[in-house]
């Protein structure tokens, strides 16, 4: 493993967690629930799109030859599916309140991001 | 009587099992099986180097079935693939009494979804992950049936969990994930939950460091076994610019990129990486299109999950993840057998419910 990929995993999943419990305590929801809820939000959002997969268009081969300006309309769209229905579903089988936990998990992404690229941008300054 | 439905699902799978090879790993296992066993017997531990990238116990199984299995004519290969078969109708087993627990039915359905699931029939073949899932299953099987206070239990459960971690290393954080994910969802108090999954975690690191002559001090052995496998492990470098990349490594491609507009747009997190799950599931077993189906009446009714379907969606959900988080850019697809036994649990448990309403 190159040392530099290292250092961003490193950095990137305690942020995401911390981010989690954070925003969770931030928006007084227990940390318990924001946990679980976050986990199966990921689960289910990454497996509905892997289910699309099997559609010709959308296989994963297809999506691996797409030219950079159409990687940048279509992830962001895949990214949106994702997690609006990662968040519906889990939101719904936990008997959650959808709107609170979109906030949750939107607060959490953008709490990761701004912790973790600078983080990541410093140390691999400092390795180089 | 658990005899047929094992004997039903090894038959079937070793019927349907490609002798000679696949994959060219298969050449290297019951090679390193023989040569750890005249290493243990000579007390050269230095062979314990090749192949060190994997735990051993696999390998010596594999070794086992050779010795006890070439007098009958079979060849190495042979003897591999019936060993996979073998641990793999054992993991069926272990599902059906996982689920019995809660309703025969359940027992019943989990096996026959799991026994004549095509990802789990054609990848039986990947020894050491299907052994290893057989002791993971067993470990989770001994946690789901642990009452309050039963600290016998949670021992049983980590020392199974090290064997399982001694025939692959992805057990580990797959078993102790969907431990944790367990206790927080039954709301247990945090000393006692932290108490329990470090007697998991500890019991199977002190079974893995005892079994695997590389965690051994370098005084013993000679040489120093961790630095072996470091280097081994290193050797894994696949994906798309040939290096180790996970779904959170999405800074590389940001400096590949230099100072032009996609720098930035890598700078968000839309990397196809992290957004495409690595293991095309859908794309060959039916196990994952009833779980889905499943998920999605579970939150069409809004009925709450409970007991063993909530405990099986987070076992799924603990390995789900954990391939997500790590796999290579190119993961391979046999790492879908560990997904199956929770998916065929949850389903079968969902197919119940739906039926006892229907019949209501």
């Amino acid at each position: 493993m190159e040392e530099s990929e290292t250092i961003v995993s490193a950095i990137a999943l305690p942020a995401l967690l911390l981010s989690v419990l954070a925003a969770a305590r931030l928006m007084g929801i227990s940390k318990r629930t924001a946990s679980i809820f976050m986990t199966l939000n990921a689960t289910i959002g990454l497996a509905i799109f892997s289910a699309l997969t099997t559609i010709p268009q959308l296989s994963i081969q297809a999506l691996n030859t797409l030219n950079p300006e159409e990687v940048v309309v279509i992830m962001p769209l895949i990214f949106t599916f994702e997690l609006l229905s990662g968040t519906y579903f889990a939101s719904r089988i936990l008997e959650l309140d959808y709107l609170l936990f979109l906030k949750l998990t939107l607060a959490a992404l953008s709490l990761t991001l701004a912790i973790s690229v600078p983080l990541c941008l410093l140390a691999l300054l400092f390795k180089a | 009587m658990l005899i047929f439905p094992l004997l039903i699902r090894f038959f079937w799978a070793f019927s349907l099992a490609a002798v000679p090879f696949l994959t060219p790993d298969e050449f290297i296992y019951p090679f390193a099986g023989k040569l750890y066993v005249q290493g243990l017997a000579s007390g050269n531990f230095s062979v314990f180097k090749f192949n060190a990238e994997h735990p051993p116990l696999s390998k010596l199984i594999t070794a086992l079935f050779t010795f006890l299995l070439g007098p009958f004519g079979f060849s190495d290969i042979g003897a591999l693939r019936l060993q996979g078969c073998f641990f793999s109708a054992l993991t069926c087993l272990l599902v059906y009494l996982i689920g019995s627990r809660i309703d025969r039915r359940i027992g019943i359905l989990s096996w026959f979804l799991l026994s004549f699931d095509p990802v789990s029939i054609r990848f039986a073949l990947a020894s050491l992950d299907v052994t290893s899932l057989f002791f993971t299953s067993a470990s989770i099987h001994v946690v789901l049936r642990v009452y309050p206070n039963s600290r016998r239990l949670y021992l049983l459960s980590g020392l199974i969990l090290g064997l399982a971690t001694l025939c692959k290393y992805s057990a580990f954080p797959i078993v102790l994930g969907a431990l944790t994910l367990i206790l927080l969802a039954e709301r247990t108090p945090f000393r006692s939950a932290a108490l329990r999954i470090s007697l998991v975690a500890a019991f199977s690191l002190a079974l893995l460091v005892l079994g695997n002559p590389l965690f051994w001090p370098p005084q013993l052995i000679g040489f120093s076994g961790y630095g072996a496998f470091l280097e081994a492990s290193n050797k894994y470098y696949v994906g798309p610019w040939g290096t180790y990349l996970t779904p959170l490594d999405w800074v590389e491609p940001v400096l590949e990129a230099g100072n032009t507009p996609l720098a930035r747009f890598y700078l968000s997190m839309f990397g196809l990486g992290s957004l495409i799950y690595p293991l095309p599931i859908f794309q060959s077993s039916y196990l994952p299109w009833l779980f889905l189906v499943s998920l999605l009446q579970s939150a069409r009714r809004k009925g709450k999950l409970e007991g063993l379907k909530s405990k099986s969606l987070l076992w799924f959900s603990a390995a789900f993840l954990f391939f997500w988080l790590v796999a290579k850019s190119q993961a391979e697809p046999y790492y879908s057998v560990w997904l199956q036994p929770p998916l065929a649990i949850f389903s079968a448990n969902s197919i119940v419910d739906i039926w006892r309403k229907v019949k209501r």
